[in-house]
């Protein structure tokens, strides 16, 4: 029998192969368990081999972290990344050559190397790899990176106005580039439809990248292929600002918030059907108010959205302080459920405390930064320092999700039915009492007709008890009540045309419940307690005409035997 | 446990694994065949039914490691190829790696030895899953690692990644 398991014991493919397939977070920890371990996960056979094969099948379980990158202009870089199966901040070390940081999509980011901005690199910050690319074009900058699934490509876009920075706003028509790992190179490729004062940020989804202009604002579309950049036919929800596209699940969704009197009110989330021909943001939910009250603290003037794989949104109010994220879940291909929580942050302010000299910036970046901001976009570098950004990412569903939400359907259906049913049993009783006392409030007792009704039956009620004894004066009485009853229908209908003229509400109802209830009913009271009455009278009338029989017989056998 | 399973029908050729303890497991050509090493082996040398080559494993291979990487290259090669026999594979690979820490990396150091692919995935990704969430201190007990930085040296890893400590 093996003795305890040593792991310097393994060899060392072995020790590879089990650490390819560590989740990043545990890969880090794994650094200081010793320096064996340490040397192994540090040499450049192992991070080249984990970092293509990370990437190269985009798999969720390795890629565990939610990234979020904090650029210092002043020193070198440092990147914090959320981990929400701990609920811990981690620090990742950014290689100390780069320097602003302008897009990225997961661990990949492209940044500059010096204070020259033609040398940019693409760096994997895992393995932290680094790519050189060719310089792109003056006064441009990067609008998205996107990193293509089931390969080590990727493509990034940029774009940028031909003339110097100066006067950005009177910049001609704005023209884009892409570059492609798998030729090298930077192509020239379109032009923007229009004039925009900024672009927002650029989501990828099915071959096309959308980007959302504004002033004016357009949803925008560019095919990397074609160099084609269109605008989408539809308009934004109203007023909504720190708008934010993601995609999830193969579904284009806008985050924004509404405003109202200067602060934004409500934090919502749109959808863009993109088959159907006529487009429409359609509205999909809001932030629950416990949660958004929770998130904005006082006032929310503005926050900034951060999705990674479509999952997350992270926003926050001022700086540094509270984190909101929504998680999207795909509970069936049909359904998405969305989960919103609020979490404070304590570690950025601990450690990164100097607000002022922070900047940060994302991955999958939706306000880029300094080239951003001096091209297109010169009324919101008064925001420089306070812009957040973070990445996030979803654990999309897999086929078991998929599998276990077609069988909750299946459990929502049944239980439904049996709610229904049980219901409907219930109905028999409960809702005729609830009838009763509904039809009671709903009646205005004090109106004088009402009252004059009320009065009437009473006398009646009087007339009929103090009228026992006279039988015909009974029988008329019941005849004329049968009549009220009789005509109650006509008098329903005739009343109800003309309610205006004695009652504040119209009573009269087609069905005429009312009318049964107040008219007809009491009528039929009377006439029965005046059946029952002649039924006494005549019970009484029968022994009186039995007792007079036997005296009268009586009184015949006295005679006969006299 | 895998001793003797398959009878030894006519004609198919056999092959002796002989673990360090003395015991020996009969394997059809088939079985052999997931093993990259054993494959190779008997590439070389030949083998027959009647006269079938007994194959000396290292002594780190025990039986009861050997038994489960028989079993999973016999279920593999006879189950591979069935019509909806995929999902009881799915099943079986995930119920035979549901075994204690020493065992599962001695399954997994066997894997690698015989050149098993898909076992070496199989065990690894339940290694790596068994230490996904772990501390620090819990993944060296797990690996018998001794920790063999200087004070300094840990002081700063502990300030680095207060997280993994916890």
């Amino acid at each position: 029998m093996a003795s305890a398991f040593e792991w310097d014991r393994l060899p060392h493919d072995l020790q590879h192969s089990i650490l390819l397939r560590l989740p990043i977070s545990t890969l880090l920890l794994c650094k200081s368990l010793s320096r064996s371990f340490l040397d192994t996960i540090r040499s450049p056979t192992f991070l080249d081999a984990y970092s293509s094969l990370r990437r190269g099948r985009r798999s969720r379980h390795r890629d565990d972290l939610f990234l979020l990158l904090f650029a210092d202009r002043s020193r070198h870089g440092l990147a914090a990344a959320y981990l929400p199966s701990r609920c811990c901040w981690l620090p990742l070390p950014i290689p100390p050559s780069l320097h602003h940081i302008h897009a990225s999509d997961g661990s990949l980011v492209v940044a500059a190397t010096g204070k020259n901005s033609g040398g940019d690199v693409v760096c994997d910050l895992f393995s932290q790899t680094l790519i050189p690319i060719l310089p792109r074009m003056p006064h441009s900058y990067i609008l998205a990176l996107i990193d293509e699934e089931a390969s080590s490509d990727f493509r990034i876009v940029a774009v940028g106005s031909q003339k110097p920075v100066g006067n950005a706003l009177n910049a001609v028509y704005v023209s884009s580039q892409v570059y492609d790992s798998r030729s090298g190179r930077w192509q020239p490729k379109g032009q923007l439809p229009g004039h925009y004062a900024m672009l927002g940020n650029a989501v990828f989804l099915d071959g096309l990248l959308f980007v959302l202009g504004r002033l004016p604002d357009h949803l925008l579309t560019f095919d990397l292929d074609s160099g084609e950049w269109s605008v989408v036919d539809v308009a934004l929800p109203p007023p909504v600002f720190c708008l934010h596209l993601l995609v999830f699940d193969g579904r284009l969704f806008l985050v924004g918030g509404l405003e109202e009197d200067v602060v934004i009110a409500r934090i919502g989330i749109w959808e863009l059907d993109l088959t159907k021909s006529e487009k429409e943001w359609r509205h999909f939910c809001f932030m629950p108010d416990e949660c958004f009250q929770e998130f904005s603290v006082n006032e929310l003037v503005h926050f900034q959205t951060i999705d990674r794989f479509g999952i997350k949104i992270l926003a926050r109010a001022c700086f540094g302080s509270t984190y909101g994220i929504a998680e999207m879940i795909s509970t069936s291909p049909k359904r998405l459920a969305i989960r919103f929580t609020c979490f404070h942050v304590t570690y950025i302010q601990g450690t990164y405390g100097q607000n002022s000299s922070i900047f940060l910036s994302a991955i999958e970046a939706s306000n880029h930064m300094d080239s951003q901001f001096s091209v297109s976009m010169p009324l919101l570098v008064g925001l420089r320092g306070s812009i957040f950004l973070a990445a996030l990412r979803l654990e999309a569903d897999s086929t078991m999700e998929d599998l276990k939400a077609a069988l909750n359907e299946h459990v929502d259906l049944v239980s439904e039915l049996l709610e229904k049913f049980s219901s409907e049993l219930r109905s028999g009783f409960g809702p005729a009492v609830d009838n009763f006392v509904g039809f009671f409030h709903a009646i205005d007792w004090k109106e004088p007709w009402l009252i004059c009704l009320l009065t009437f039956h009473f006398i009646l009620l009087v007339t009929t008890m103090l009228s026992r004894k006279n039988v015909n004066f009974q029988l008329c009485l019941s005849l004329l009540s049968f009549s009220g009853v009789y005509f109650a229908e006509w008098i329903n209908s005739f009343l109800g045309k003309n309610w205006k003229s004695f009652s504040s509400q119209n009573y009269f109802d087609p069905h005429g419940l009312f009318i049964s209830v107040l008219w007809s009913g009491p009528l039929l009271v009377l006439t029965i307690l005046i059946v029952v009455n002649t039924l006494f009278t005549l019970c009484h009338l029968m022994v009186k005409w039995k007792k007079a029989e036997l005296r009268h017989r009586a009184r015949l056998a006295r005679d006969k035997q006299e | 446990m895998s001793e003797g399973t398959k009878e030894p029908d006519g004609g198919e050729e056999k092959v002796v694994l002989k673990t360090h303890d003395g015991q020996e497991f009969t394997v059809d050509m088939a079985t052999a065949n997931q093993s990259g090493t054993l494959k190779n082996l008997l590439s070389e040398v030949g083998s027959s039914s009647n006269n079938p080559q007994v194959i000396p494993l290292p002594s780190s291979i025990t039986s009861r490691v050997l038994g489960k990487v028989v079993e999973y290259c016999q279920r593999h090669a006879a189950g591979g190829g069935r019509r909806g026999g995929m999902q009881a594979l799915e099943q079986f690979d995930e119920e035979l790696v549901e075994l204690d820490k020493d065992m599962l990396l001695d399954v997994t150091y066997a894997a690698a030895f015989l050149d098993v692919p898909r076992l070496l995935d199989l065990t690894s990704q339940a290694v790596a899953d068994a230490i996904k969430n772990m501390s620090v201190e819990e993944v060296r007990h797990y690996f018998g690692v001794v920790s063999d930085f200087t004070e300094e040296e840990e002081k700063v890893i502990r300030s680095e990644c207060p997280w993994a400590f916890e």
